[in-house]
C-alpha cells in the first residue's frame, strides 16, 4: 500500500507507460513550454467562445448585416449603427427603465442585506438555521424564480395579492402587479430584491465579521454608546464590503435578462423593457443584427468599465 | 560594475502616479455610466458611450503606471 502511494514509484510507472517517441519529445521541452502546453486548451477555448464572438460582434457593429438575410450583400456603414443606438429615444427609454430597476434594487438590497447581516452577526440562538433559511432564494434558478413569482402575482389565485389584501384591506383581484403599467416595474424590483438580498447579506456579514473585537472593547472603555459605535466603527469598517456588494449587484442587474423576461417579457407595453430585453428584441425579433451588435458593444463597454471599478474595490478590500 | 555604482532611477512625475490617475479614470467611467442612465438630456445620453469608453481606456493605461 505504501509502495503504491510513493510518488517516486508513481513517477516511474508514468515514465514506463509513456511511449518512447512522446517521452523523447517531452524531455526536450522547457518548464515554460510544458506550462504553456497545459494551459493551451483553456486559452483555445476562451478564444473560441469569448474573444472570437466579441471581435465578430465589433466587426458586425460597423455593417448593415441582418442574420435573417444571410445571402444579402453586407455593406460597411461606419459608425451609423452607434449613432442610431445613441440617438434612439426608445433605447434611451430602455436605459431609464434599467436605471429605475438598478436604483431601487441596489438601494433595497443594500439596506435590507446590511440590516439582516447586522442582526445575524448578533449570534442569537438559532442564527445558523435562520442564515440557511435566508440564503435559500439565492440558490434558486432565475428561471424557476421568474415562473413561480408569475404564479404568486396572479390576481385571482396568487398568494401575493392575498397577503397585500390581508394587510391593507384592498380586494385581492382589484390590482394586477404584472399587468399594471404603474406596478409592473415594482413587481420585478420586489422579485430581484427577494432573490438577491441574501447575497448582499453574506458580503456584509463577511465585512462585519472582519472587524476585530478589541476595537469595540476600546470603545466600551471610552464609554461610547451603541449608536456611536455603529456610526464610528461598524459602518466605516464595513463600507468597503458594502461598496463591493453594490458594484457587483450593479453589474449583474445592468445585464438582467432571464428573470424579467420570464416574469413580464418587458411588458406591459415597454414599462419593464430593460436594456437587455430591448437588445434581444432588436437582434432576434427585428433581426437588425448590425444595429444590435453596436448596442451590445455599448452595453459591454459600460459593464467592462464598471468591472474595472469593481476589481479596484476588490483589491482595496483584499489589502485591508 | 563596481559596488559604489547606483542603479539609474527613472524620474516619474508625481502627478502621474497610479493611485490618483486610477481615481480620475474611475470618475470618468462613473460619469459616463450616469450620463447613460440619466433621464434628463438626450445629448448627455448620446455622449455617454464615448465618455465611458475614454474612461475605460484611460483606466487600462494608467493601471500600468508605477505607484
Amino acid at each position: 500500500m505504501m509502495n503504491a502511494l510513493d510518488p517516486h514509484a508513481v513517477l516511474d510507472k508514468a515514465v514506463e507507460a509513456t511511449p518512447a517517441p512522446l517521452a523523447r519529445r517531452i524531455r526536450g521541452l522547457s518548464d515554460r513550454a510544458i506550462a504553456w502546453l497545459f494551459i493551451a486548451p483553456t486559452i483555445a477555448l476562451l478564444l473560441a467562445i469569448n474573444i472570437f464572438p466579441l471581435l465578430w460582434t465589433i466587426r458586425l457593429s460597423f455593417t448593415n448585416f441582418r442574420a435573417n438575410r444571410p445571402n444579402a450583400t453586407v455593406a460597411g456603414v461606419g459608425i451609423d449603427n452607434y449613432v442610431s443606438v445613441l440617438t434612439d429615444p426608445d433605447v434611451w427609454a430602455a436605459m431609464q427603465a434599467t436605471a429605475h430597476f438598478l436604483f431601487w434594487t441596489i438601494l433595497l438590497q443594500t439596506m435590507l442585506g446590511f440590516t439582516l447581516a447586522y442582526l445575524i452577526d448578533r449570534r442569537f440562538r438559532g442564527h445558523g438555521f435562520w442564515t440557511t433559511v435566508i440564503l435559500i432564494p439565492m440558490m434558486l434558478s432565475p428561471a424557476v424564480v421568474g415562473n413561480f413569482w408569475a404564479f404568486l402575482y396572479q390576481p385571482q389565485i396568487g398568494l401575493f395579492n392575498y397577503v397585500v389584501s390581508f394587510f391593507s384591506g384592498i380586494p385581492p383581484s382589484s390590482f394586477e402587479m404584472i399587468g399594471s403599467v404603474k406596478l409592473a416595474p415594482w413587481s420585478i424590483i420586489i422579485v430581484d430584491t427577494w432573490m438577491w438580498t441574501p447575497y448582499v447579506m453574506l458580503i456584509c456579514l463577511a465585512g462585519l465579521r472582519s472587524i476585530p473585537n478589541y476595537i469595540y472593547e476600546a470603545a466600551e472603555v471610552d464609554r461610547a454608546s451603541r449608536w456611536r459605535q455603529f456610526w464610528s466603527i461598524t459602518l466605516p469598517m464595513a463600507l468597503p464590503f458594502i461598496m463591493l456588494a453594490v458594484l457587483f449587484r450593479g453589474i449583474e442587474n445592468f445585464k438582467m435578462f432571464d428573470m424579467v423576461n420570464l416574469l413580464t417579457s418587458g411588458g406591459p407595453g415597454s414599462t419593464t423593457e430593460l436594456a437587455s430585453i430591448t437588445l434581444k428584441r432588436e437582434a432576434f425579433e427585428k433581426w437588425r443584427t448590425g444595429y444590435s451588435s453596436a448596442f451590445a458593444i455599448v452595453l459591454f463597454v459600460t459593464v467592462f468599465g464598471l468591472a474595472n471599478i469593481y476589481v479596484k474595490a476588490l483589491n482595496r478590500v483584499k489589502n485591508r | 560594475m563596481s559596488s559604489d555604482m547606483q542603479p539609474v532611477q527613472r524620474h516619474w512625475p508625481s502627478s502621474l502616479r497610479r493611485g490618483p490617475m486610477e481615481m480620475a479614470a474611475t470618475a470618468v467611467i462613473a460619469i459616463g455610466v450616469l450620463m447613460l442612465l440619466q433621464p434628463f438630456s438626450l445629448t448627455l445620453y448620446t455622449w455617454s458611450f464615448v465618455t465611458t469608453l475614454a474612461g475605460t481606456a484611460l483606466f487600462m493605461v494608467v493601471s500600468k503606471f508605477p505607484d
